[in-house]
């Protein structure tokens, strides 16, 4: 399956939108990777030298190196251009979904009101949702999560699923994998008698992970929870769109309201990194309590540990929380998740902590999860 | 350190400061004018194009829209946009180079 589907719900770009994204996509990989690495090359031999010549002693933290590097020049052109090049990635399929706005609203309004549909939403305003949310654009998305207009804005799922998929293309060939395939294949190796009936997919976004589970495991039911309503539509009709039977429910992961021991496997991706250490341990509870006896919970998540990487690692992962967004980042990679699937319940023995990795060694997630 | 047996494509004579005061300002600067340059390539490359495509009268306007590239070209067009970067940012991988070549102080 690729990793970008083509669907109904897609917003298409034209020729000249499609040669800006892909153009800006590489600008995001050329100072995302290579420039980045140049950084610690100015670090280890310009900066580092300058701040041992001055105080006679090495930077400790990541706050001190953070500090030098801040003032260095290049430092902070990187910086500026690693900053626009997301501004300009988000301007660039925002002109897309905006002009593409009607047929998308038209094509959500057809698809979830389909009589032969083979998933359901349902949307419950009146949850709690973290104030953050409405205040903070994560990762700079234009109107961020919440983004709700009205009954049927579907502008926060295209945001996040076209953004998405420039930085992917960008990368070009090699194997395209979605997140939810990797964990399959993780999960098929190292439990493979696990044949999962009712899946949760926590924090479903634009719904790109739940469509793979309900294709892999076509006799299981498939449910998805977010909180953001622009995010659910969109996935719903998405995954109408591609015929696959996923149920979607505005919920908070604190508490889904469903019942206790009710599914098999309890999934989240990418959804860590976007809760504050509380949400985060209220997910594992969660995850404990809906999980029948035999089940398993998986949380994926960035390749982000702060017990694995040194200082300099630290401080420059620590750019994205703050020019990029991410609120949770540096508390995420600071979570002891074994502690936290410990307290949640689980049994230490079934705990596991290890990496995911892609077929074309590519990448590797990070993953987190336990056996009930 | 001053290997001068290959002739680098881009100018690393030394740049007296322009504005002594905006280190960055100078980068910025350069990282336009490259820009503007490539741009200026790429809409004369563009110009000549279509005024041959015209005359002969075999590309018309929707063609350009519905141009899907083959993977191969794709690929290409990847490795050409890598290039591209590499010129219009050229200023700050030389820093980089610049660093690299620097002995670590003691």
């Amino acid at each position: 399956m690729s990793r970008n589907p083509d669907h109904e719900m897609l917003a298409q770009p034209n020729h000249d939108e499609t040669a800006r994204q892909m153009f800006i996509g590489a600008l995001k990989l050329f100072t995302g990777r290579k420039l980045r690495a140049g950084n610690r090359v100015i670090y280890e031999r310009q900066v580092k030298p300058a701040f041992e010549k001055d105080t006679g002693r090495s930077p400790q933290s990541p706050q001190e190196i953070e500090q030098s590097m801040r003032a260095n020049t290049h430092y902070q052109t990187w910086s500026a251009i690693h900053r626009y090049s997301q501004e300009l990635m988000w301007d660039a399929v925002g002109e897309t979904i905006l002009r593409e706005e009607d047929r998308l609203r038209a094509a959500y309004d057809r698809l979830s009101s389909k009589p032969d549909k083979k998933g359901s939403l349902d949307l419950d305003p009146t949850i709690k949702t973290p104030p953050v949310l409405n205040e903070v654009q994560i990762h700079l998305q234009p109107g961020g999560y919440m983004l709700n207009r009205d009954d049927h804005d579907i502008v926060a799922g295209a945001f996040y699923e076209s953004g998405g998929a420039v930085y992917s293309k960008a990368q070009g060939v090699g194997t395209k994998e979605t997140k939810a395939e990797i964990v399959i294949r993780y999960l098929q190796e190292k439990f493979p008698d696990f044949r999962p009936r009712k899946i949760l997919d926590l924090c479903c976004s634009a719904g790109s992970s739940a469509t793979p589970y309900s294709f892999v495991f076509p006799d299981a039911e498939v449910h998805g929870v977010d909180v953001g309503p622009g995010l659910l539509r969109y996935a719903h009709a998405r995954a109408e769109a591609m015929g696959a039977p996923v149920h979607f429910h505005q919920r908070n992961v604190a508490g889904t309201g469903f019942d206790d021991e009710s599914f098999d496997f309890v999934v989240s991706h990418n959804a860590m990194h976007e809760l504050s250490q509380g949400e985060a341990e209220q997910m594992m509870r969660e995850s404990f309590r809906l999980l029948k006896p035999g089940g398993i919970c998986l949380h994926q998540d960035v390749p982000l540990r702060f017990s694995e990487i040194d200082a300099y690692t630290q401080f420059d992962y620590n750019w994205d929380e703050d020019y990029n967004g991410e609120v949770y980042w540096s508390v995420y990679a600071g979570n002891d998740c074994r502690s936290m699937l410990k307290e949640a319940g689980f049994e230490e023995g079934q705990i596991f902590e290890d990496y995911a990795e892609q077929l074309d060694k590519g990448f590797k997630w990070y993953v987190a999860g336990a056996r009930k | 350190m001053s290997d001068k047996s290959e002739i680098n494509r881009v100018a690393k004579a030394d740049r007296p400061p322009f504005y002594p005061d905006e280190p960055a300002a100078e980068k910025i600067l350069a990282m336009v004018t490259a820009l503007a340059t490539e741009v200026a390539v790429l809409r004369e490359r563009q110009d000549t194009f279509e005024r041959l495509a015209e005359e002969k009268g075999y590309v018309m306007a929707s063609e350009i829209e519905a141009y899907a590239p083959s993977a191969e070209l794709a690929a290409k067009r990847r490795q050409w946009r890598e290039a591209y970067l590499d010129r219009v940012f050229h200023v700050l991988l030389d820093d980089v180079d610049a660093a690299q070549a620097t002995a670590t102080l003691p």
